[in-house]
Formats: structure tokens, C-alpha cells, sequence
């Protein structure tokens, strides 16, 4: 029942994404992306993540939100259209290729529904399954995880994400005194 | 069959990568591969007549290890989402700097020593 | 500077709608924030909902009358002061318990319970990353959606906009 469900859940996914690739206007590209972030947190949901869920549908908005006030405006020229013919049916037979080896890949993987963690009993969720609560006291076995039992993993990402913050803010700052005083200039006209 | 449409969608977000030629294109297939990724991570978990790793009362422990889900993809997981939007708005600003030099979204008339 | 402050934003509907909802949804943050290790969410997506409360109201109202209320430099402050909590929080485990990211708190005082203060530091990490990614995520929204790229005398340059305008009336 709920293969099904997912199955046809991506299949919508496909569509839309084939949709956002291929739209020549850009505010349908990004509103077609829109819905392909929450179709992956209604699969969120489906599967038994319901805080990732959550969190997806958040930055979901505030994905779309970002890129629509930052990089559509209404004196853009619309650009269609790909790379020269040869490069990209080279580039696309490349990715046929990728795909059809890609494949093989999938055949070892476990059942869909069977997690590899049923197959082993010393794997390290089982511990944090079984243990979680009672050695840190948290109910919700994902916040035991992430603070306590992978912390530096966190600490981890959390210093990428400090540097992708300031790294955004270093790009964006206007430092030229030049520029400055030539933007003062354009309010003064204004 | 649910694993291989996974990889189909990661393509897609891979060849708009590759082949187009708007900037604000590739930011979307960067974003396309991202989601079927996170998906693809948390689908492996997911257990059959599963329930959310969270305790109920102190008896349901012992129930928790037989039948919940893989809690260890959904914590790597969420970080990563937060880390996406990171990445993007990082993305979305380098776009802005080039529209600012060159005055267009085409990644083709940027070679060019303009101005 | 700015002078018809009643006038930029959007209509009136939104305006008197956003005020009655922008409580509740602040609300709503706090309590992912705060239950995060009791139910299923945690302080990455309530930070993400504080942070989505300013967005609303800078979209809604304009940028000075949220700019008045957390200012720029605040926001710097508060990103910068919650990554320095998270550090110091996690090396307090080594001065307590000799290990770095210990739950040193659970340690000392061992609380099996189904109640709100359990867990040891795992709340106060939430708090701290909420306040983190809170104040990130709105110094980067307004970072990039309030300078964009105007001409100027044939030459590109990249200004911060005096006037936040409405989506529809927008023009470069």
C-alpha cells in the first residue's frame, strides 16, 4: 500500500522536476520546485520521519521565498534553449551510461521495508534504540543522537553551515569606497 | 523499483546540472539532487508497519529495537536539510555577484573579460 | 529617511492578518524549541520558524519596522553568541566528566522520566540552536533579497534598496 503510494508520489516528482528543468519562465521553474520539496515531505511523513517532515516543509518556504525575492526580476531576458548539439548529446549519452551502470549498484541493497538494522543485531542503532533512553533521558531518540551520541558530528556540520552564513555575508558586502560614494550619488538623483 | 525512481530523479537533477545553461537552472537541479538524496537516505531506513523512534512509556523499549524505524539516516538527515539552505543561499549569492560583472544568468557570455 | 512608512508594505488585509497570526506562530516555535527532546521536532525547525516570523513581517510591513526590532547588528550578535554557547556547553563536558559533547547534567543527576525537565544539556542545545540558525537564516534573508542590482550611468552596481517595495510593484 504505501510502496504504491510512494511509488507514484516520485513519479509526480519526476514530472514536476522535468517541469522545473525544462520551463523557460523562471518564477514556474522555482514554483515547480516548490512542489517538489513538499511532495518530499509528504514522503517524509509517509515513511515514519514526522520531524523531518516538518522541518523539510520550513525550509521549503523558505527556499522559494529566497529565491524568488533574490534572483527574479522583471527585466530579465529569458534564456532557452541548451549547449551546442554535439556537447550535449555526448553529455547526455555520458548519463545514459551513468544511469544503466548506476543500476548495478541497487541490486545489493535490502528489500524495500526490510532495514539493514533488522539483518544485523549489533548494529549501532539498535544500541541507541535500546539504550537511548535510559543513558540520556530524552523520549525522542533522534534529539539522543544528534546531542549526545553524535555530537561532534553535529558540531561538525554546524561549523559548514557558520561558514556558508558568512561566507554568503562576505560575498554580498559593497566595499569599494568608489562604489559608495557613486551609490550615494544615485540616491541624491533619486 | 521505489530505490530506482529515487536514482531517476537524482539524473535529472544531474543532467540539469550539466547541460543547462542558466545559473539559476543548475541552483535548481543542485536542489533537485538534494531532495532525492534525503529521500533516498531516509526510504533505506524505513521499516514495514514502522512507528517514529520515540519512546511511549517504559515498557515500549523493548518494543522500540523490533519495531521502529532506522533512526540513524533521519539524524544525519536533518542536519543536512539545514545545511542545504546554507549551501543555497551561498549559491544564490555568487549568482547575484555575476549578474552584477556580466549582466546575464548565461553561463555561455561569461568566458569573456567584460568590463 | 524613510517617509511614508504607512504606505510600503502590502494592503491592509495582510497587514492586520499577519499581526493577529505573527504571535501564534512565534509561539508554535517556542514549543518545538523546548519539546524537542519530549515529541518529534527539535530546535533546528523551530529556529527555522523564528526565523520565518521576521521574514513574514519584513515581506509584510517593510524593512524598518522589523530592522527596529532586531536589528542587523543584533542578529550578527545573537549568530555569533550561539555558536560560542554550543562550543562551551559541549567543552563544559570535559571539565565535568572528561569527555567533549558529554551529558554531564543526566550524569549527576540521572532523571528516568516522562516529564519536561529530563534529558541533562539536551534542551539547553536546543535553545542554543535555535537561537543560532534563528538568527542566521534572517541575517542571510536580509543580506540578499534587500541589495540588488541596479544600473547606474551604463555600469552595474550592487545597492541596498531604500524603499522595501511591494512584489507587485517592483520594477529592478
Amino acid at each position: 500500500m504505501i510502496e504504491a503510494l510512494i511509488s507514484m508520489l516520485l513519479v509526480f516528482m519526476i514530472i514536476a522536476a522535468t517541469i522545473a528543468l525544462e520551463m523557460t519562465d523562471l518564477l514556474s521553474a522555482v514554483i515547480s520546485i516548490g512542489a517538489v520539496g513538499i511532495v518530499v515531505s509528504i514522503c517524509f511523513l509517509l515513511v515514519g520521519a514526522p520531524d523531518i517532515a516538518s522541518t523539510q516543509l520550513v525550509v521549503e518556504v523558505l527556499t522559494i521565498v529566497i529565491l524568488i525575492r533574490a534572483t527574479i526580476r522583471h527585466d530579465l531576458v529569458t534564456i532557452d534553449g541548451d549547449r551546442e548539439f554535439f556537447g550535449l548529446t555526448v553529455t547526455i549519452a555520458l548519463l545514459l551510461v551513468f544511469f544503466i551502470f548506476g543500476l548495478k549498484a541497487f541490486w545489493n541493497l535490502p528489500e524495500f521495508g526490510v532495514p539493514a538494522i533488522s539483518e544485523f543485531p549489533d548494529a549501532a542503532s539498535n544500541h541507541y534504540l535500546l539504550k537511548g533512553f535510559e543513558e540520556t533521558g530524552s523520549r525522542n531518540i533522534l534529539a539522543a543522537i544528534i546531542f549526545d551520541y553524535r555530537g561532534v558530528d553535529t558540531f561538525a556540520q554546524l561549523c559548514a553551515l557558520f561558514a556558508g552564513i558568512w561566507g554568503a555575508f562576505a560575498i554580498m558586502r559593497v566595499q569599494s569606497k568608489k562604489k559608495k560614494k557613486k551609490e550615494d550619488l544615485y540616491h541624491d538623483k533619486k | 523499483m521505489i530505490y530506482t525512481l529515487c536514482f531517476i530523479l537524482f539524473v535529472i537533477g544531474l543532467y540539469g546540472v550539466v547541460c543547462k545553461k542558466n545559473i539559476v537552472k543548475i541552483i535548481l537541479g543542485f536542489l533537485i539532487m538534494e531532495y532525492s538524496i534525503n529521500l533516498f537516505l531516509i526510504l533505506l531506513g524505513w521499516r514495514k508497519q514502522g512507528f517514529v523512534p520515540v519512546v511511549e512509556n517504559l515498557a515500549g523499549v523493548e518494543n522500540l529495537v523490533a519495531q521502529s524505524v532506522d533512526p540513524l539516516p533521519q539524524a544525519m538527515v536533518l542536519i543536512s536539510i539545514i545545511l542545504g539552505l546554507g549551501i543555497l543561499s551561498l549559491m544564490v549569492s555568487i549568482a547575484i555577484r555575476l549578474y552584477q560583472r556580466y549582466g546575464t544568468f548565461d553561463i555561455t557570455e561569461m568566458n569573456k573579460l567584460k568590463n | 529617511m524613510i517617509k511614508n512608512e504607512k504606505k510600503q508594505g502590502m494592503s491592509l488585509i495582510v497587514k492586520n492578518t499577519v499581526r493577529s497570526v505573527n504571535g501564534l506562530i512565534f509561539l508554535f516555535g517556542i514549543y518545538l524549541t523546548l519539546y524537542g527532546h519530549t515529541t518529534p521536532a527539535s530546535g533546528f525547525s523551530g529556529g527555522i520558524v523564528f526565523a520565518c516570523v521576521f521574514i513574514l513581517m519584513t515581506l509584510t510591513f517593510g524593512k524598518g519596522t522589523v530592522l527596529r526590532m532586531l536589528g542587523k547588528t543584533t542578529a550578527y550578535i545573537l549568530n555569533c553568541t550561539a555558536a560560542l554557547l554550543f562550543l562551551l556547553i559541549a567543552a563544559l563536558g570535559i571539565a565535568f566528566s572528561g569527555f567533549f559533547f558529554d551529558n554531564f547534567l543526566e550524569k549527576m543527576y540521572p532523571t528516568i522520566s516522562f516529564k519536561f525537565f529530563s534529558a541533562g544539556v539536551i534542551p539547553f542545545y536546543n535553545i542554543v540552536i535555535s537561537l543560532y540558525i534563528g538568527a542566521g537564516f534572517f541575517m542571510l534573508f536580509i543580506i540578499l533579497s534587500v541589495r540588488r542590482v541596479v544600473d547606474v550611468e551604463g555600469k552595474r552596481l550592487l545597492v541596498s534598496t531604500e524603499f522595501f517595495d511591494t512584489m507587485e510593484g517592483e520594477s529592478g
